[in-house]
């Protein structure tokens, strides 16, 4: 019976499979050790994933995924009466496919559509019929058409003319009419972008549109879509984009579209008017932030309109404001924060530290003492001096020496809000040497104790207050601004009072922060001219920034560094390394920097990392000290990562008797569309591997889940300086507390260390340490942009925080004007 | 019983004390040669020649002059009485002087209330060189100089240091006991006395809490244990004591005669009498169970080895580290118990007659201690980031231990008190445990434990789970491309076995691979010159080595024919015949 020849075929299939656990085993016989017993028979299991799977269609063609055009290729073997009407889905034949009518004699080789690369053969005299992939489409799209969805039944078509069915005419006339009632249904629904595309399509493809079931030519069809267009940007209020939309059309059909366009202008020039008044009516009123909107509203509409320029000057003195586009919220702005974006960015604004990062050297961070001087004052490292100056500065709150003495004691006790472990540990006196000396002596020599050193000017616990919500945050903001106001989109900050008396003749303006969701969005304000400045700016738009003239786009002299940290919820799995590192093996760390992080654009400084500190860039790798480059990026290896996480789920017994069911996962991330988009690429490829995984978003400003219910957590961190940062993200302090003795041991070398090679040795070690143990799994580094607009001057250069030099920054309108020319 | 008119001779009595104890001093003779002990006396004074003699300031003076246990000292150790003196400390306060001299006659009738013949109370104000020693330093015992001379102690077995100082809102009593024998301070015991009506009572609470019942260690034998299948017999050991004054610690009831009754009940019917006659009721000696000097089921003891020179006189003692006995079995005096230490055998040196196994009952309160790690050798490092685990004492096989902790950057890790008294402690580092530590907490205030300090070894532990798993996904990696390419080149399809032959001949090869693990293993021991550290590297540089032996062996075996034994084809061999077969090649 040909039914159980093709029984045969099947189990033959499966020969291979066997093969396999049969060597396997004569291999267990050689007494290999347990785990590479439990590697191979995993291994000999994945490989009969496909086998097992027989692809005969017991269900006809209803067993066919659908849309069929979304799925791999395949062909159909149909099976007359001696093959019991068997019906089997099959790799394309290609070549191999024979014309009708099939012969008598000879068979049918073929292999089936999942199976494990095995050559299979049939006798011709028992196969009925034979259909392509390309014809299954056809007859698919034709029964869409029948139902009127011909936007789904154009793709099989076009699929079907990629794939050598462009010669056949009947079915290039079915596509094209599918097209035009496309845009006709789209043109109904109001959609005037889709059928514009499509009849400006058909325009372009088209000399003779006579046949078309229209009510008027073609080209007014298409004005009326523009018009349709413009009509709904206007009363949407995207003045940049309509007028765009109304140059393009009058150059594209300049005699079709003059009406078109001359109208518009004259509404764009009511409207500028219109704005105007409405700005100065504001202003009148006091409300300066939407008297600016409006002004440049006015300005976006018609640009360079000499009276909205000149209105716009006057409102700057007015109301002097800058607005940045920022993709997190302030948090409870603290500029140590490495974790949080936001936090770091407003800290800066309104939180000084007794030392600040300034930028980086060829040794480490480079410290800023706020008051005064920090000098070595021993040949071995052991004794410094703090000199203070206390003339009074912008920004700069007022500290004597007694109260410097007692904040570096309190640093070093247990405690205190502002203990510092790795202080305490190199500490051993402080004392006032005299009225504007301080001099601290060490144990031990260590490198840099000024990074230990980045603390409050008063002792308090700033977390705990802001989670209290006892408004202690905003009394205790000694920066240049202080938060006047924050709601869920905006927060609004002005010039701290308390430095009035010190103020430099600058017109230090009132800084807004808008929150997006979308960095894109930020950015098409930033260019639009609602906005000035763009905190964090999408890779992918990095290139239209760089193209317009108006914009100046700078790199952070700091990388991001993004992670992921473990917190596994199944016990049986929380611990286990293989598991991890299969998990790792599963990420496709290339592609997803490549296509989701970078948008496909080439960045010096974003790529794969295989340790826990930034690699830095090829322009500024002095924070790369920590980077091992022996250490490569775990690489994307799917067999190998299956075979891991499958390895550590097979039975143990007498432990354990059943496998572990492959578990599902949970990744949360912070409110950031970078960390959401990379977060569920990670998602997607660990769920296609068996582990449905699913992606959840934290709350905006939130940095770490307050709950349980999660196994990753995505980290994208800014290390400032790996010596003292490595606390901070792994081990009892950090965020990765779970490590393993072996990192335990290299962390308290590094709170002793001496000299730069003895501190860049122990960090490199920690990193080879993390990419074995994966107590974080490393992913990549992303080197992180700020925008502004030309109007905006010294922002700075080499920034660490986007705020760095707020003290300087200038709105200066001339520099619009100059660009123009 | 104390008579209340001895206190009426409290000023002769003191006089004739004070003489005596002078007279001693200028022979310098010890008061335990005074008690006949001509051989040591000798050897003693000898000893005391180098010694400056004692002031009056050292000298203790009881309150009162009592003569009860005479005697007692030539009795056998199970009837031999303690001979406890309280000192006591006053902080020279009005109203704690006001009350001392009601408080010292109350400690004395109480104690005879509560055993009259386990133990003799003395009480005395403190040698005033110590009292104000102990009124600061109590806790720190160490700190006061002198204390531990013998001569000081006088013949007293304990040493009860109560001090009492005025609070403002009230008293406050410390008492600490010193064991003379074992020169062990127990805990201390705090009480707040609000009335002075009860002090006495509340200092006698005190005392009886601090006080350590003695035992002397008999003999240890071993106890077979149940054997497992396959597995060699074990045997645990079993500690034989004799508790000290169990035997004398009696009392004289009157009982109902209740024998004699009985019979007078059955010969009389249901003839009912309601008078009693004298022979109803009869004297009888029971133990005074609520003596101090008795040990609870749930007491622990801490041992210790006194050895004494041919005179008897002390020559060292020890203290046996992190080792406890626990109460299994208690028969009058005799006492049986297990030994709960960080040592393997810590009772098993060999016998001799001049060192004396003793046990200390310890009761301590519900406090902590603070177990301190430091490294053995000269630099004695505070070890930070031990890993501290806890089994239960009566685990059954098997069960995990539960991590308490680390230790933190000066070494240390509080442990917490528990009901059971005792808390074994596991200390681990990375895989590897390093030591068990029964630890009673409350009984010091602080411990500490030298440990190697095995960075070495433990950095090790980190490259060698590189190379682990690195070997791991290399094997798999190597696995998946044989697979792959056998099954291309059963299809006979060239140019897909060529990937897949380029795929595998991409993978690391096994000599790169131990190449890479041999300057490893170099490099890691080189930096140590410790034995145990290099044996634990090349054990676990030999394990990894086979691994990769076996997968050597696995690729030959792959082309090795085990009827005809020979090799056949390799994959490159297999290759280039498919190559061959090409119909371009033709």
């Amino acid at each position: 019976m040909i039914f159980s020849s093709t029984r045969n075929l099947i189990t033959n299939s499966i020969l291979p499979g066997r093969t396999i656990v049969a060597g396997l085993r004569r291999a267990a016989d050689n007494d290999l050790p347990n785990w590479s017993l439990w590697a191979v028979f995993c291994l000999a299991s994945l490989c009969l994933v496909g086998a097992a799977d027989a692809q005969w269609l017991k269900g006809g063609f209803d067993d066919l995924p659908r849309p069929l055009v979304d799925s791999e290729p395949f062909d159909l073997i149909q099976l007359n009466k001696r093959g019991e009407n068997a019906l089997l889905r099959v790799k394309p034949l290609g070549k191999a496919m024979p014309t009708k009518p099939f012969p008598q004699r000879g068979v049918l080789p073929f292999e089936y559509f999942a199976d494990f690369d095995e050559r299979l053969e049939v006798p011709l005299s028992s196969v009925e019929t034979i259909q392509s992939f390309n014809q299954l489409l056809v007859q698919e799209a034709d029964a869409l058409v029948g139902e009127k969805k011909y936007a789904k039944a154009f793709r099989n078509l076009l699929y079907v003319y990629d794939h050598g069915g462009s010669d056949d005419a009947s079915m290039v006339d079915t596509m094209r009419k599918c097209m035009f009632y496309d845009a006709k249904e789209n043109f109904r629904a109001k959609d005037f972008e889709l059928s514009l595309s499509i009849y400006e399509d058909i325009y372009s493809t088209r000399a003779e549109q006579n046949d078309l079931d229209l009510d008027e030519p073609l080209i007014d069809v298409i004005m009326d879509c523009y018009e349709g267009i413009i009509q709904n940007k206007f009363d949407a209020g995207e003045y940049t984009s309509v007028r765009a939309n109304v140059i393009a059309v009058a150059e594209k059909y300049p005699e079709a579209a003059a009406e078109l366009a001359e109208r518009w202008t004259k509404a764009f020039v009511k409207r500028s008017d219109e704005l105007l008044e409405q700005a100065q009516e504001y202003a009148s009123q006091g409300k300066g932030r939407l008297a600016h909107q409006l002004a440049r509203k006015a300005d976006q509409i018609v640009p360079d309109r000499p009276e909205v320029l000149a209105y716009q000057e006057e409102l700057l003195n007015q109301f002097p404001l800058v607005v940045v586009g920022v993709s997190q919220p302030p948090g409870d702005a603290d500029p140590t924060r490495i974790e949080h974006w936001g936090a770091r960015r407003t800290g800066r604004l309104v939180q000084r530290r007794i030392l600040e990062l300034s930028g980086l050297t060829d040794e480490g961070g480079n410290y800023s003492f706020l008051n005064g001087t920090l000098l070595r004052t021993d040949e071995v490292g052991l004794r410094y001096t703090f000199e203070i100056n206390d003339e009074p500065r912008f920004g700069v709150p007022r500290l004597n020496a007694f109260e410097l003495s007692t904040r570096l004691i309190a640093r070093g006790q247990p405690g205190s809000p502002s203990y510092n472990l790795g202080w305490a540990k190199v500490v051993d006196r402080v004392f006032v040497e005299a009225d504007n000396k301080v001099t601290f002596t060490l144990k031990t020599p260590f490198i840099r104790p000024e990074a230990l050193l980045s603390t409050t000017y008063e002792d308090y616990d700033l977390s705990a207050a802001d989670a209290a919500g006892s408004g202690e945050v905003e009394s205790r903001q000694n920066g240049p601004y202080v938060l006047a106001n924050l709601d869920a989109k905006v927060a609004t900050f002005e010039v701290n009072a308390a430095y009035e008396s010190v103020l430099d003749g600058n017109l230090h303006p009132v800084i807004v922060e808008q929150l997006y969701g979308s960095m894109s969005s930020a950015v098409d304000d930033l260019m639009a001219g609602n906005i000035d400045v763009v905190d964090r700016v999408s890779i992918g738009d990095y290139q239209r920034l760089r193209d317009d003239p108006k914009i100046g786009i700078r790199p952070y002299v700091l990388p991001t560094v993004h992670l992921l940290v473990p917190k596994i919820r199944n016990q049986e799995l929380a611990n286990n390394l293989y598991f991890r590192t299969g998990l790792s093996h599963l990420i496709d760390r290339e592609s997803i920097v490549e296509d989701v992080i970078c948008g496909g654009v080439e960045i010096d400084g974003c790529e794969p990392i295989s340790g826990p500190f930034p690699l830095g860039t090829e322009e500024n790798d002095q924070i790369g000290y920590a980077y091992d480059l022996s250490a490569q990026p775990i690489a994307y290896n799917e067999p190998l990562g299956r075979v891991l996480t499958e390895l550590v789920m097979q039975p143990k017994p007498p432990k354990r008797l059943e496998p572990i069911k492959p578990p599902s996962l949970t990744i949360v991330h912070p409110a950031s569309s970078s960390a959401a988009n990379a977060s569920a690429a990670i998602a997607r490829g660990w769920t296609q591997a068996g582990f449905n995984t699913e992606v959840r978003e934290l709350k905006p400003g939130q940095s770490f889940p307050d709950d349980p219910n999660w196994d990753f957590l995505y980290l994208e961190i800014t290390v400032e300086e790996p010596l003292t940062d490595a606390h901070r993200l792994i081990g009892p302090q950090g965020f990765a507390k779970d490590v393993s003795a072996p990192i335990e041991q290299t962390l308290r070398i590094l709170n002793y260390a001496r000299s730069w090679q003895s501190s860049s040795s122990a960090l490199r070690r920690l990193h080879r340490q993390v990419r074995t143990d994966l107590s974080v799994i490393p992913l990549w580094q992303v080197t992180e942009y700020y925008a502004f607009r030309n109007t905006i001057r010294n922002v700075g250069r080499n920034i660490v925080h986007l705020y760095q030099q707020v003290d300087r920054w200038k709105i200066d309108l001339s520099a619009k004007e100059e660009q123009e020319k | 019983m104390i008579q209340l008119d001895r206190i009426k001779f409290f000023g002769v009595c003191r006089f004739v004390a004070i003489a005596i104890a002078f007279v001693f001093l200028q022979a310098n003779v010890s008061p335990a040669t005074a008690q006949g002990k001509p051989a040591a006396a000798k050897k003693k004074g000898k000893d005391a020649e180098e010694k400056p003699p004692l002031t009056a300031a050292e000298i203790f003076v009881p309150q009162f002059q009592d003569n009860d246990l005479a005697g007692a000292e030539d009795r056998a150790w199970e009837y031999r009485p303690y001979r406890v003196a309280v000192w006591c400390c006053l902080d020279g306060s009005p109203r704690v002087n006001a009350i001392y001299p009601m408080v010292a006659e109350e400690v004395i009738r109480r104690s005879e209330l509560l055993d009259a013949s386990g133990w003799d109370l003395t009480v005395g104000p403190a040698p005033s060189k110590f009292r104000n020693q102990f009124l600061k330093h109590l806790r720190s015992p160490e700190r006061c100089e002198g204390f531990t001379d013998t001569r000081v102690l006088g013949a007293y077995d304990k040493i009860m240091i109560v001090c009492l100082t005025d609070d403002t809102n009230h008293l406050l009593a410390r008492v600490r006991e010193f064991d003379v024998q074992t020169q062990q301070w127990g805990p201390v015991a705090n009480r707040q006395i609000g009335f002075s009506q009860t002090a006495g009572q509340q200092l006698m609470d005190a005392i009886v809490q601090s006080f350590m019942p003695l035992a002397q260690i008999d003999r240890v034998t071993a106890i077979p244990l149940e054997v497992e299948e396959g597995k060699p017999p074990k045997t645990r050991d079993e500690v034989l004591m004799n508790l000290r004054a169990v035997k004398s610690c009696l009392r004289a009831v009157l009982a109902p005669a209740q024998a004699k009754n009985a019979d007078a009940g059955e010969a009389e019917g249901s003839k009912e009498s309601s008078q009693t006659t004298d022979d109803a009721f009869q004297l009888k000696v029971e133990p005074t169970k609520s003596s101090p000097a008795f040990v609870r089921s749930s007491d622990w003891f801490l041992p210790v080895i006194r050895t004494t020179d041919k005179y008897n006189n002390l020559k060292f003692l020890e203290p046996l580290e992190f080792t406890f006995l626990s109460v299994d079995r208690v028969e009058e005096a005799e006492i049986r118990a297990s030994i709960r230490s960080s040592a393997r055998a810590p009772l098993n040196q060999r016998k001799s007659r001049r060192a004396k196994k003793l046990a200390l009952v310890i009761r301590p309160p519900q406090d902590s201690t603070t177990l301190r790690l430091i490294s053995t050798g000269k630099e004695k490092m505070p070890m930070e980031g031990f890993s501290i685990y806890e089994k239960r004492i009566d685990a059954p096989k098997g069960e995990k231990a539960k991590l308490l902790g680390q230790t933190d950057w000066k070494g240390e890790f509080e442990v917490q008190p528990v009901g059971e008294g005792l808390r074994m402690l596991l200390i681990k580092r990375g895989e590897r445990g390093l030591r068990q530590l029964p630890i009673v907490p409350g009984l010091y205030a602080s411990v500490e434990s030298a440990l190697p300090n095995d960075e070495t070894r433990l950095y090790s532990e980190g490259v060698f789970k590189a190379f682990d798993n690195e070997i791991l996904g290399l094997m798999i990696q190597r696995e998946v491309a044989r697979v792959r390419l056998a099954a291309a080149l059963k299809k006979d399809s060239y140019e897909l076995a060529k990937v897949e032959y380029d795929a595998y001949r991409e993978l690391e090869e096994i000599s790169e691979i131990r190449q890479r693990l041999s300057i490893a293993v170099s490099d890691l021991k080189a930096r140590t010159s410790d034995t145990r550290e290099s044996q634990y590297i090349q054990n676990r540089y030999d394990n990894l080595e086979k691994l990769l032996d076996n997968e050597i062996t696995k690729e030959q075996n792959i082309h090795f024919n085990k009827e005809t034994k020979k090799f056949g084809k390799s994959y490159l061999e297999q290759l280039q015949d498919l190559k061959a077969k090409r119909p371009q090649a033709n």
